[in-house]
């Protein structure tokens, strides 16, 4: 077939064309190079960090200050170099936040087209399923699952992605329900078009903007979840992250050594990728809904549980911090 | 192509209803009677002109005969064939045979299709094309509405109205149809473009040999364009047949408000306008008798309580109204 060579080509072009809009958008290029540094980052670890924090015989005396042969000196409870723990940890946060936001990403779609493109039985209990699970609190929830199923990341994406479906699915599902009304649509069908045609030509591509933002904003929130659940404890113990270093940080009592430092690495490293991940997302929303579409029911939704949304993982937070001090 | 039917899409009995939501739990369901009973036969190369004020039903008759909706009763025939009945491959090859151009051109084109994808939708979907005959194909179809080849990678949002009625137009027509329905193909653009559109429309007609069932607001363009048209009043056919004939001898009362409205404009008239008093019945609830009693100047006691038929007053000429046959 010619003319999917030719659909390839075209879908390039278009996806080449929408970055570089977010590269034209300033927000959007701040973010853009941020995620690509910390990409980068993450995966030339190896060459970047000047020790392995894994390796065990290259661990030295503990709670070292900051000096030129351990920038970041070294953990008061382990003895690891700090600035290399930083630079692998880049991993972690990054490769979780970034599998489950893709993995959210495909189920949130496909159930939200499925729900608003199929209609009737299967929309109905797809959309009760989002009612029910929207108001189940996730973060008890989480830790009961890590304890039974053990703390491997594994188990971790695959609660982040069970529970964070939900509200993608809902924001696909009703700009899905606009399109397949919409008179292109009736066009097409009148020409003989079947579902899949529908589906493949004008509903995914309609709504693939929507799922690149949602993305970039559930990457940022999986991030701090993922950091909360380490400091609490319920991460992969012999992993390295930015929640376990500051968990570390904390149970060793860096603050009362004035060690600052190996406190605020670890929080600049969340902050950064969190902050980066959102300007990309903020910005393709721009770039997405100019003035004109403000008032469009689907866009005043998806706001609504964006807000929503980063509302909920905040409020984790806070309860994983106040959960933390507590268990001191 | 089979040239057998003199008549190419004809509907008999047609009723197309809309649930509305129960105001109680145990009421009643209620219906939206969009079309009622309606009785149509359109001739194949023939332009049918389908008038009537806002939400009377003409949208509704219209995919009903393309069947993009289905009927609550009646059939709607398409060369022949019912194609409520057709098995669902056999009706996809049918509906590449009709055609449909809406109101608003800019919601019928995909934003995100260049000029080139939108026109050669219907060959990728029809499918056995190659690349360069569909090129082929739409160059020259987007020549003959007069755009040229330089337009082909653009998106229609770079285009003006009329010129995003003249894609809508070519991707239309390049399947070939054989009946083409035309929503109201002016009535969301300028003014001045009415009439290259309405010309664009007739040449490809003549060159194409097409079957327009042409929907508008506007009884001077439907004189104009129009060889057969029929008048609806809340869902369903007042006064039908040749047009000439109906706007020589207006029938109905409802024909004659309609008329006398647009004639009233000429100066040199000598004949009064009629106004119409009272405002549309409701289609969910519509009076039993004649739709139209409540506005008619014409209207006697009986005509609430009963129905009156289409019935033929001379050849090809229709008219639903008891008193004027
Ligand atoms: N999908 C639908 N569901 C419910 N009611 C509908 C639907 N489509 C149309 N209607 C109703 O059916 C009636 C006829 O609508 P239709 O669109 O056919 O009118 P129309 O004659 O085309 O009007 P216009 O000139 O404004 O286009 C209207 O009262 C409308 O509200
Ligand atoms: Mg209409």
């Amino acid at each position: 077939m010619k003319s999917k060579v030719e659909n390839l080509k075209i879908l390039k072009n278009k996806s080449g064309a929408f970055v570089r809009k977010i590269w034209k958008h300033r927000q959007g290029r701040i973010g853009m190079i941020v995620v690509l540094l910390l990409v980068l980052t993450a995966v030339f670890a190896k060459w970047i960090a000047p020790y392995d924090p894994y390796d065990v015989t290259q661990r030295v005396d503990k709670g070292l200050s900051p000096s030129l042969t351990h920038l970041l000196g070294t953990s008061i409870t382990t003895g690891q170099d700090v600035f290399s723990m930083l630079i692998y940890g880049t991993r972690v946060s990054l490769s979780v936040g970034i599998i489950t936001g893709l993995a959210i990403a495909v189920l949130g779609s496909v159930l939200g087209v499925a729900a608003g493109y199929l209609g009737g039985i299967v929309d109905m209990v797809l959309m009760r399923i989002v009612d029910i699970m929207i108001v189940i609190p996730t973060l008890p929830l989480t830790i009961v699952i890590t304890n039974i199923f053990g703390h491997s990341y594994v188990v971790i994406v695959l609660v982040f992605v069970l529970f964070g479906w939900q509200s993608l699915s809902r924001v696909v599902r009703s700009q899905v329900l606009l399109l397949k009304n919409s008179d292109y649509v009736k066009a097409a069908e009148l020409a003989g078009a079947g579902k899949k045609y529908i589906m493949f030509r004008h509903i995914l591509p309609g709504v693939s903007h929507l799922v690149v933002m949602n993305t970039a904003l559930t990457c940022a929130g999986i991030m701090i979840a993922e950091a909360g659940l380490s400091f609490l404890g319920l991460g992969n113990p012999t992993a390295i992250s930015w929640g376990k270093m500051l968990a570390d940080a904390q149970s060793g009592g860096s603050m009362l050594f004035g060690h600052w430092w190996t406190i605020l690495a670890p929080g600049i490293g969340i902050f950064l990728s969190v902050f980066a991940f959102m300007r990309l997302g903020l910005a393709i929303e721009e770039i997405l809904n100019p003035k004109m579409k403000r008032k469009s029911g689907a866009y005043v939704m998806h706001r609504q549980l964006n807000h929503r949304y980063l509302e909920e993982v905040f409020q984790s937070m806070n309860d994983v911090e106040t959960g933390g001090t507590a268990d001191e | 192509m089979s040239h057998k039917n003199k008549i190419l899409v004809e509907s008999s009995g047609l009723c197309v209803n809309f649930p509305v939501k129960k105001d109680a739990l145990f009421s009643k369901p209620k219906y939206l009677q969009a079309a009622t009973d309606v009785s149509i036969q359109i001739h194949r190369g023939e332009t049918f002109g389908l008038v009537g004020e806002s939400g009377c039903g003409k949208s509704t008759f219209a995919n009903a005969t393309l069947g993009l909706l289905k009927p609550s009763a009646g059939k709607v025939l398409f060369d022949g064939q019912d194609i409520n009945e057709l098995p669902t491959q056999q009706f996809r090859e049918m509906r590449k045979r009709m055609q449909k151009i809406f109101q608003d051109p800019g919601s019928s084109l995909n934003p995100r299709f260049t000029v080139f994808e939108l026109i050669a939708e219907p060959l990728v979907i029809r499918g056995g094309y190659t690349l360069s005959q569909q090129k082929e194909m739409v160059v020259r179809m987007l020549e003959s509405v007069g755009l040229s080849e330089a337009d082909l990678y653009r998106y229609p949002s770079d285009f003006s109205g009329g010129q995003q009625q003249r894609i809508a137009i070519a991707r239309a027509l390049i399947l070939r149809p054989e009946y083409l329905v035309c929503d109201e193909p002016v009535s969301a653009l300028d003014v001045s473009v009415h009439a290259q559109i309405l010309n664009l429309l007739m040449d490809m007609q003549k060159k194409m040999g097409i079957t327009y069932l042409f929907i508008s607001h506007n009884l001077a363009v439907v004189k104009k364009i129009c060889d057969r048209m029929a008048i609806m009043y809340l869902g369903k056919v007042v006064e039908y047949g040749d047009s000439e004939k109906i706007f020589a001898n207006p029938l109905h009362p409802y024909t004659k408000a309609l008329i006398s409205a647009v004639l009233s404009i000429d100066v040199n008239s000598d004949q009064k306008r009629i106004t119409l008093k009272g405002d549309v019945s409701s289609p969910i609830n519509p009076p039993v008798g004649c739709r139209f009693c409540k506005r008619c100047p014409a209207a006697r006691a009986d005509c609430e309580t009963e129905e009156c038929k289409l019935t033929e007053v001379e050849p090809d000429h229709f008219v639903a109204c008891r008193f004027c046959c």
